[in-house]
């Protein structure tokens, strides 16, 4: 790497954006050359500035002549002062070319400011643009969080409603056989059969609630009666094993239990799912 | 060498190559030619004999070098990168065998990808010699971010023309 290279980027940079190009000296130089020992003949800036080596020549002469008129007197001082009258009109127009230059220098600057500041209004108005279609995206930004936060419980909840119904199909069917068996006296061959359709209800409700919750539109209504519907159909099928003395002693348990073959639907929903936010709070 | 015709072709090869240097030694524009001029003069004084376009070039930058050096030191001012060594070397490579021709087109396109705050920024600095005070009043900006915005603009403007170069395999470095 280079370590003149910023120096040289700059240069180059300069000369692009300046537009600035070196004089044309060759004629110049012939003429130089072909005057031999003339004096030196200054190249001309593109601005039409003076070279630095003419203001030197000027200084030399205007102090030759001060150094002159001192010399030949008072006589001489009218013809000295000639000679440092005459670099004085050039010194007048350079500075009242100076003070064009001023000028147009401050005009330069006014009108940099003054797109300064049409550049300033443009980016304030990009930068509002930018900041509606900010706030836009916030509040979408807002609605996505609100939506998972919704699935992200939706899918808690579901989790714990199926895990709910693994622990009531095992519970409910030993609990409510034992309960039958107890207040009806059944026989073996009668508590292997109720086992069987006891077995059947528990399933088919724990389907119908895994089911409720792979449904695109979840049907609470629909679940809450097919559930209603596998109880009363087990309720008639336990009662159908029995004979006429043990039916009375069925009806009788099932007026007072407040088993989940008594209750119905109701007995499938947790009692408390996340915090009380419970979809199922229709049912009850 | 040097006489009539030959001089002529010279002058016209290397005349903005050599100003090129002088610039990118610290010259003013104004100095440059002048300094340039003082080069050619230089060269057909005392004539060399020219072998190769490499040790022509480097024979000129060596005169240009050696007339900014006498001037500076006469005027009692900084020599700036006149002084170090092997200057003439680093530039030539820097600048590649067209002098930095390429790079100067490449730079003109490359601001047509600047900003208007940027571009605003490099023509106050470079075409109206503005200060950095100048140019941060004039952007409503302070000094410090209109240092920020110009380097951010000649590093986009550097990055552009490697860009350039490596896309048509004319690198200088």
């Amino acid at each position: 790497m280079n370590e003149h290279h910023e120096q040289f980027w700059d240069a180059l940079i300069s000369e692009a954006v300046s537009g600035d190009k070196p004089a044309y000296v060759l004629s110049r130089i012939q003429a130089r050359a072909s005057a031999g020992a003339a004096p030196h003949v200054p190249a001309q800036a593109p601005t039409g500035r003076r070279a630095p080596t003419t203001r030197r020549w000027k200084v030399a002469r205007i102090l030759g002549a001060l150094m002159l008129s001192v010399a030949l007197g008072a006589v001489s001082a009218v013809a000295a002062t000639r000679v440092i009258d005459q670099p004085q009109a050039p010194a007048t127009t350079a500075s009242l070319r100076k003070e064009v230059d001023k000028v147009d220098s401050r005009i330069a600057l006014l009108d940099a400011a003054q797109k300064g500041r049409e550049i300033q209004v443009r980016t304030l108005e990009e930068r509002v643009a930018w900041l509606q279609r900010n706030s836009e995206t916030n509040v979408e930004v807002m609605e996505r969080v609100m939506r998972e936060r919704d699935e992200r419980r939706d899918a808690q909840h579901k989790e714990r409603h199926l895990a709910f119904i693994e622990k009531f199909r095992a519970r409910e069917r030993e609990q409510t056989l034992a309960s039958l068996d107890k207040n009806v006296k059944l026989t073996a061959e009668q508590k292997s059969e109720a086992g069987k359709l006891l077995d059947q209800w528990v399933g088919s409700g724990a389907a119908y609630i895994s089911g409720y919750y792979r449904g695109h539109r979840r049907d609470t209504h629909g679940t809450r009666e097919k559930l209603d519907e596998v109880t009363a159909q087990t309720r008639d099928g336990l009662r159908a094993l029995l004979d006429s003395r043990q039916q009375l002693a069925f009806d009788d348990w099932i007026a007072r239990s407040n088993s989940a073959l008594a209750r119905g639907s109701e007995s499938w929903v947790p009692a408390a799912v996340d915090n009380g936010a419970d979809p199922f709070a229709d049912w009850r | 060498m040097a006489e009539g015709r030959d001089f002529e072709v010279l002058v016209r090869t290397w005349q903005t190559g050599i100003w090129r240097f002088l610039r990118a030694l610290g010259c003013a524009s104004a100095e440059a030619d002048d300094l340039t001029q003082e080069t050619f003069l230089e060269v057909l004084r005392r004539p060399f004999e020219q072998r190769s376009e490499q040790s022509t070039g480097a024979y000129l930058r060596l005169v240009a070098r050696h007339q900014m050096l006498m001037a500076r030191r006469k005027q009692g001012r900084e020599v700036g990168l006149a002084e170090a060594e092997g200057i003439e070397e680093r530039w030539a490579e820097f600048a590649g065998q067209d002098e930095g021709d390429s790079r100067v087109e490449a730079l003109k396109e490359c601001m047509k990808s600047l900003d208007e705050r940027e571009k605003l920024a490099l023509e106050m600095r470079y075409k109206r010699d503005s200060s950095r005070e100048e140019i941060a009043r004039a952007l409503s900006m302070s000094d410090g971010g209109a240092k920020n915005l110009m380097e951010r603009a000649r590093e986009k403007l550097k990055r552009c023309v490697e860009l350039r170069e490596r896309k048509l395999g004319t690198g200088n470095e």
